[in-house]
């Protein structure tokens, strides 16, 4: 055997991780074999709290500590708009960004028709529940990435959600702020082209 | 390294390693290869946008002694009609499905090739996808040598002589009755579909129409699957869009 039992087990949890390879699986077991053992300790007692103690948001599946997450229960955000992201991380990007105001839908992944994720393995009943006739949402914004599964996302959710007489939109796509038309590539370029606005 | 121009549509694409794309590309030069796109998952990468599904690029390709490495890209077009459409975009993505799951790796066939971008320029413009799709299907089994038996038994060469008609993919194609016993795969079709589906793969573009073309699809479907040996997620999922009202 290459490393003790203990050791070998430690290096193939680690390995399941996504992003994680062979090498740094090995690099962060032995990382945590030097560290202190109370360091180790608070480690393995957060990952086991988070898993416990964390929910779905029974409105925007967000991650939540409460049966109603924290953006959904605040009475200060706008609850005419929708935000719909792919993962609950993407959340987090918005939010940086400190300008808007609404609510959030967390669809748990993205149509993919080449791997067989259909939209029923997505969150998209829930969204569906939200838009009932009682709701005050005017307006979804396709926050989903540029991505074929972006676009195959945002297209089915557009075809789905516009005879319910929302309005539905999408995050634009085109040059980056501070970007050298010289230095783009000629996709973006063309996107942005496409999707020019009046001044 | 060596390095190879190669003109290329993106028919998949797997995220590999902690930036990299693994790419499997239908090319003019080289029939349908495998490369890896190094550092095409990270923010602004060059190779982003051009290591999506359905992009068509020009790619300078460098040969490793194991694999291919995707080093620079021009693109060349990206059908952006087919991906502001959701019956074309599925519609394309089972097509590109079925070219990397029939098509034979490194086998130069630029007939396929030029197949691939005809139908997708179809899949773009018809008015009617479904029949875009189908003639791209047919055409593509034709190329690749797995043209089933529409209007002749493909046991006795015979007419089609009895409608419903049997169709056998373990057969090859159309079955008359009396021989339709014996294949256990044997499903029942319109002659009319046979006929239809006969006739569009002479055809040098997509006809305006077809008639029955959704049960031609579902034809062409238990097919492919039969030549392909797996399931085609992609081209299941464009049966599903079709059958959404």
């Amino acid at each position: 055997m290459l490393f003790a039992k203990p050791l070998a087990d430690l290096i193939a949890e680690l390995e399941r991780l996504p992003g994680v390879g062979p090498k740094s699986a090995q690099r962060l077991a032995f990382h945590l074999l030097k560290v202190p053992l109370a360091q180790t300790q608070r480690l393995a007692d957060a990952i086991v709290r988070a898993r416990e103690r964390l929910c779905f948001c029974s409105r925007c599946q967000n991650v939540s500590e409460h049966e109603v997450c924290e953006i959904c229960a605040s009475a200060r955000r706008d609850e005419h708009l929708v935000c719909v992201v792919a993962e609950a991380r993407d959340i987090a990007a918005i939010e940086r960004v400190n300008e808007y105001k609404g609510l959030y839908h967390v669809l748990h992944g993205l149509l993919n028709p080449m791997d067989g994720v259909g939209p029923e393995q997505l969150r998209i009943r829930e969204l569906l529940e939200r838009l009932g006739p009682d709701s005050n949402v005017t307006e979804v914004i396709v926050a989903t990435n540029p991505t074929i599964e972006g676009d195959a996302t945002a297209l089915y959710l557009a075809k789905l959600l516009k005879p319910l007489g929302v309005r539905v939109t999408r995050l634009a796509h085109g040059m980056p702020i501070g970007g050298e038309l010289d230095y783009a590539d000629a996709a973006t370029l063309l996107s942005a082209i496409e999707y020019r606005r009046e001044m | 390294m060596p390095e190879e121009t190669l003109h290329a549509v993106v028919l998949r694409r797997r995220d590999s390693g902690e930036n990299d794309r693994s790419l499997t590309l239908m090319t003019l030069e080289q029939g349908k290869i495998e490369a890896t796109a190094k550092g095409a998952r990270k923010a602004g990468s060059r190779l982003g946008a051009a290591s999506e599904p359905l992009a068509h690029v020009c790619a300078q390709v460098s040969v490793g002694p194991k694999r291919r490495y995707v080093s620079q890209v021009k693109p060349l077009g990206s059908f952006s009609a087919v991906r502001g459409d959701y019956q074309r975009l599925h519609g394309a993505l089972a097509l590109c499905e079925l070219y990397a799951a029939v098509l034979p790796f490194d086998q130069p066939d630029p007939e396929a090739y030029d197949l691939l971008l005809l139908s997708l320029r179809a899949l773009a413009d018809h008015p009617r996808p479904t029949v875009a799709a189908i003639w791209a299907e047919v055409r593509l089994l034709e190329t690749a040598g797995f043209a089933p038996q529409f209007d002749r038994c493909a046991q006795s060469s015979g007419p089609i002589g009895e409608n419903p008609a049997w169709f056998s993919p373990q057969a090859g194609g159309y079955v008359s009755a009396e021989l339709a016993a014996g294949c256990a795969d044997r499903f029942l079709v319109s002659a009319e579909t046979l006929l239809g589906l006969a006739r569009i793969g002479d055809l040098e573009e997509p006809p305006a129409n077809l008639k029955r073309s959704d049960e031609a699809l579902v034809l062409l479907h238990r097919y492919w699957v039969s030549v392909a040996g797996m399931r085609l997620a992609a081209h299941e999922a464009f049966l599903q869009v079709l059958s959404e009202p």
